[in-house]
């Protein structure tokens, strides 16, 4: 406090107006403060759902602020694959948008692909984030899980190798998913990228054939597996084993190398998840008529609801409640009719689905002259060796990927049955990590678990009533149109483009940013007391010594990136 | 550029010319009209403001404080009951010092419940140390605006433009719209000392003792007198540029005048053309217009009616329970006039709640102050129904 006394002798002395005549700051208004308001980012349903961990709330304000290199860098620190998951994730992060209720959620997939198509051209150069090692890991399994670990090893500066029995890399990437959903070039592009970090690829190696397991675990420090699910099921049915009736994924792993497969007029696919109805719309682009069938009804169907739809748009149909009981050959062997039985929907299962009942006397049949099985895939671990602990359906790992051998780990569908490309990348980089602390001497006790990317430590999951949507306007998700349904079931032609420039940033602009900052300023201009102001390090800083803690900067926080506690 | 504006328009146009950047206001008739201009002008781009929306009067005042306080340049328009409610405000924008601008459209108060002109919503505002303009015509509306950021931003005081519910407000004429190059070289941007400034925090309109609230009001009394001199200067610069003044107050053809009615607002326009035909059948009558009401130019009226015989002062006001207000005005203005020179008044009251005053009624006027035999010297009722 300033000791000079200001002594008003005349009006002369006096200001223009009742003003202070010295600085006020002397004066700290805060207090008598009791309530204290801070800057806590929290965690974006998008964020905390992505199985990939990818910072989705982040490279959307990227895309919004036009800076779509840094917006796809930003994606390939956890995922190498944003033009394949653009593309063909189920995308989780949408169902949690809290724009679900308000225009319908963020397009999030076709941000990610627009990333990766306006970054197309563009190859980064590789970013080490550490010194080349000298240990070396085996991947087994090109898929999205064995590439994601090569990956993030590889990044960390080891040596991998990546064995795949197949020609060509990719494992259900390339052999499960469609070239009309995920155009092979694509796939191409962002597998060059991964090689482009030095992982070394040896297609048409079979483990337990080629080399042995044994062999493998001998030549490298550590092994992952993620040989996926590629056996299916069987049908389960009398005349199962007839000549024409195919499982699904062997179908598709045909047409995408191009081999030629004897496909029936009219086929009949069995199952309700995306094997089926990849297979069928595949055939159906090939000339055939199929249908499907499905014990259960659509709200069961483990398939992406947008497969679904589209594969109903194009014209198949398929018979709900409907279980084969036996397909009829002729004297030949050849397939001629397949005998359904109707079901009824019975008490939940372990699933947590109704249990499907076959009804009595309702057996019928279908004309049909080849039938493709899809009901279910296992995985083939015969290659493993006996101390590797496993089941039929998959091998035991923790939640780090680790087997009960140390120098021994698992991850994809062969440890997790997860099914989708994102889980798989996601545990790709959890065993990389924890491979990484393995081979470092770091483990056990423990490694680093991925989290979900939170942008501070609350995991506090912002929910629709947190948004003040005075700040946002009711505006539509912008979806693109697929090529018209007689154009797109002639070929095998990409159905969908991506978005464009402008509808890309109008759809990033919708984005509520809940509860992560992306500084509108709104803190600092409705501050009654200026006590808000911008931080040189981004972001804002709050000067407690005027701050009355009135908490309008909670209030009008867009987002709730603000918090407010009592002192 | 002409452009034929209404009364109201002319106004919007020239607070675009003044480039407000802040303006705040709550519609109501007669006023409306002047911030739904003002608002699509913000909205197509051709003025720079940050219209804010409010949900009264009162607020919308306090908004032009707060932005003035920051630094802004501001603009707020009312009528009548919007002008009252803000009545606390416009005594804390005076004292405050902040040049806020305002258009007031003259609307009689209620009840009985009107919409229609007279003045004693804004002279009910007298003693609040804003300043008070009355306007006459659509084009002495626009330059008028501009004058008052000119006048109001050099004595740091509030400036309230005043204009009659339409026979103003929604009554087209040709407008001459000054060019923005002039009107800026005429308007340069304001700058304060007395504005909040977060790298120097100070504390404003704060508790003030008795020790020097009577100092503050003493430097309000002697800005509001400076402001005579300032609009004088801002007028006559007006002219040179613009080649129109009109000056604080308007003698009209009151050479050697007997008597000399003394108006505002349009029924000034009117009076003209009595007077005009009086001097044309040779009688030796004058016309005085009041422009400036606050600060009231008393030498400047004590010198256009000094030794005028007779001198009739029409009020579309009225002071309950004592007669008219501009009548008073002049009246204390001549009280200490020597005798001899000091001219006998007769207030006139007409034309209250938007009554046409004709030119019937002026030159009625006009005979009972050119033979007052029968004219009381305080109040006459003009057009009463008895």
């Amino acid at each position: 406090m300033s000791d000079k006394k200001i002594v008003i002798n005349s009006y002369k002395d006096l200001p223009g107006a009742p003003v202070s005549m010295g600085k006020m700051s002397i004066n700290k208004t805060a207090s008598w403060r009791n309530l204290e308001p801070y800057y806590e980012e929290k965690a974006p349903p998008c964020n905390l759902s992505c199985p990939a961990g990818t910072d989705i709330v982040e490279f959307i304000h990227l895309v919004a602020k036009g800076r779509y290199q840094e917006g796809w860098e930003l994606i390939l620190k956890t995922n190498p694959f944003p033009g394949i998951c653009g593309r063909v994730c189920p995308h989780p992060c949408e169902s949690e948008c809290n724009r679900g209720d308000f225009g319908g959620p963020l397009n999030v997939h076709r941000l990610e692909r627009f990333l990766a198509d306006a970054n197309y051209e563009k190859m980064p150069r590789p970013q080490y984030l550490e010194d080349k090692k000298s240990q070396s890991i085996g991947v087994v399994g090109s898929g999205p899980a064995g590439l994601s670990c090569a990956y993030h090893l590889a990044r960390r500066g080891y040596s991998v190798t990546v064995y795949e029995s197949l020609p060509e890399p990719g494992g259900m990437m390339r052999v499960g998913i469609p070239d009309y959903r995920l155009p092979k070039e694509v796939l191409k592009h962002e597998i060059d990228h991964i090689l482009s970090y030095g992982v070394k690829l040896e297609c048409d190696c079979r483990i337990g054939e080629d080399v042995t397991f044994a062999d493998l675990r001998e030549k490298h420090d550590a092994v992952f597996i993620a040989t996926g699910f590629h056996l299916s099921r069987k049908l389960g049915a009398e005349g199962q084993d007839l000549a024409d009736v195919i499982p699904g994924i062997e179908v598709l792993r045909k047409i995408a190398f191009k081999e030629n497969i004897g496909i029936g007029d009219r086929v009949v696919v069995v199952g309700g998840g995306n094997t089926a109805m990849d297979a069928a719309r595949s055939v159906l682009r090939m000339g055939s008529k199929p249908r499907v069938v499905y014990r259960r009804s659509r709200d069961e169907m483990p398939a992406i609801a947008e497969e679904i739809e589209d594969l109903l748009a194009e014209g198949i149909e398929i018979d709900f409640l409907t279980q084969p009981v036996k397909v009829h050959g002729d004297a030949t062997g050849k397939v001629i009719k397949m005998e359904c039985v109707r079901m009824a929907l019975g008490e939940p299962d372990d699933s947590g689905r109704r249990r499907p009942v076959p009804q009595e006397g309702s057996n019928f049949e279908i004309e049909a002259d080849m039938v493709i099985t899809a009901i279910g895939e296992t995985p083939d671990l015969t290659y493993l060796t006996d101390d590797v602990k496993a089941k039929s359906w998959a091998v035991l790992v923790d939640e780090y990927g680790r087997t009960n051998v140390p120098d021994v780990f698992a991850g994809g569908d062969s440890a997790t049955g997860d099914g989708t490309v994102t889980h798989a990348v996601g545990h790709g980089r959890q065993t990389a990590i924890a491979i990484d602390a393995y081979l470092k001497g770091e483990t056990p006790p423990e490694c680093e678990k991925i989290e979900r990317t939170l942008h501070g430590e609350s995991t506090h999951q912002v929910t629709l009533d947190e948004i003040n949507l005075n700040y946002f306007p009711l505006v539509d998700r912008i979806e693109p149109i697929g090529a018209p349904i007689p154009e797109r079931v002639k070929n095998f032609e990409e159905i969908y483009s991506g978005l464009t420039e402008e509808q890309a940033l109008e759809e990033a602009q919708r984005c509520f940013s809940c509860g992560t900052c992306p500084e509108c300023d709104n803190c600092m201009v409705f501050c009654p007391d200026a006590a808000v102001s911008r931080d040189p390090d981004g972001g804002y800083k709050i000067n407690y010594d005027f701050c009355k803690g009135c908490g309008i900067c909670v209030a009008e926080c867009p987002r709730n990136a603000i918090s407010i506690k009592l002192l | 550029m002409k452009k034929v504006l209404t009364g109201n328009q002319a106004v919007s146009w020239g607070v675009m010319r003044a480039r407000a950047q802040v303006i705040a206001a709550y519609p109501i008739t007669p006023q409306t009209t002047i911030i739904e201009e003002l608002a699509s002008l913000v909205s197509d781009g051709k003025l720079d403001a940050h219209f804010i929306k409010v949900e009264s009067e009162h607020s919308a005042l306090a908004a032009c404080i707060g932005a003035q306080q920051a630094g802004a340049r501001t603009f707020t328009a009312t009528s009548a009951q919007g002008l009252a409610l803000m009545h606390e405000l416009i005594h804390w924008a005076a004292l405050a010092r902040l040049p806020i601008v305002m258009a007031d459209v003259n609307r009689a108060m209620a009840p009985g419940w009107t919409i229609w002109t007279d003045q004693n919503d804004s002279l009910s505002q007298r003693d609040t140390g804003w300043l008070q303009f009355y306007c006459e015509s659509n084009q002495e509306v626009t330059d008028s605006v501009l004058q008052a950021y000119r006048i109001g931003e050099q004595i740091s005081l509030p400036v309230m433009i005043v204009l009659d519910a339409f026979f103003l407000s929604h009554t087209a004429e040709a407008v001459d719209i000054p060019e923005p190059a002039e009107a800026d070289a005429y308007l340069p941007p304001w700058k304060s000392d007395l504005i909040v400034d977060v790298d120097n925090p100070r504390a404003f309109s704060g508790m003030t003792g008795v020790d020097v609230y009577q100092e503050f009001r003493y430097l309000q009394h002697e800005a509001m007198l400076e402001g005579i001199k300032v609009a004088a200067t801002a007028d006559k610069e007006f002219g040179e540029i613009f080649g129109r003044s009109y000056g604080l107050i308007e003698p009209y053809r009151c050479e050697d005048a007997e008597a000399i009615l003394v108006t505002s607002g349009t029924i000034t326009s009117t009076s003209r053309d009595v007077i005009d035909a009086y001097r044309d059948r040779g009688e030796a009558v004058g016309l005085l217009k009041i422009r400036m009401f606050r600060p009231f130019p008393i030498d400047l009226v004590r010198e256009a009616l000094r030794g005028v015989p007779n001198v009739g002062i029409i009020d579309r006001n009225i002071c309950p329970g004592f007669g008219g207000i501009f009548a008073q005005e002049i009246k204390a203005s001549l009280y200490d006039m020597e005798a001899q020179f000091r001219p006998n008044l007769y207030g006139f009251i007409a034309g209250l709640g938007g009554r046409d005053v004709t030119p019937k009624t002026i030159e009625g006027i006009l005979e009972k102050t050119l033979h007052p035999e029968k004219t009381d010297h305080h109040l006459n009722w003009v057009d009463l129904k008895v």
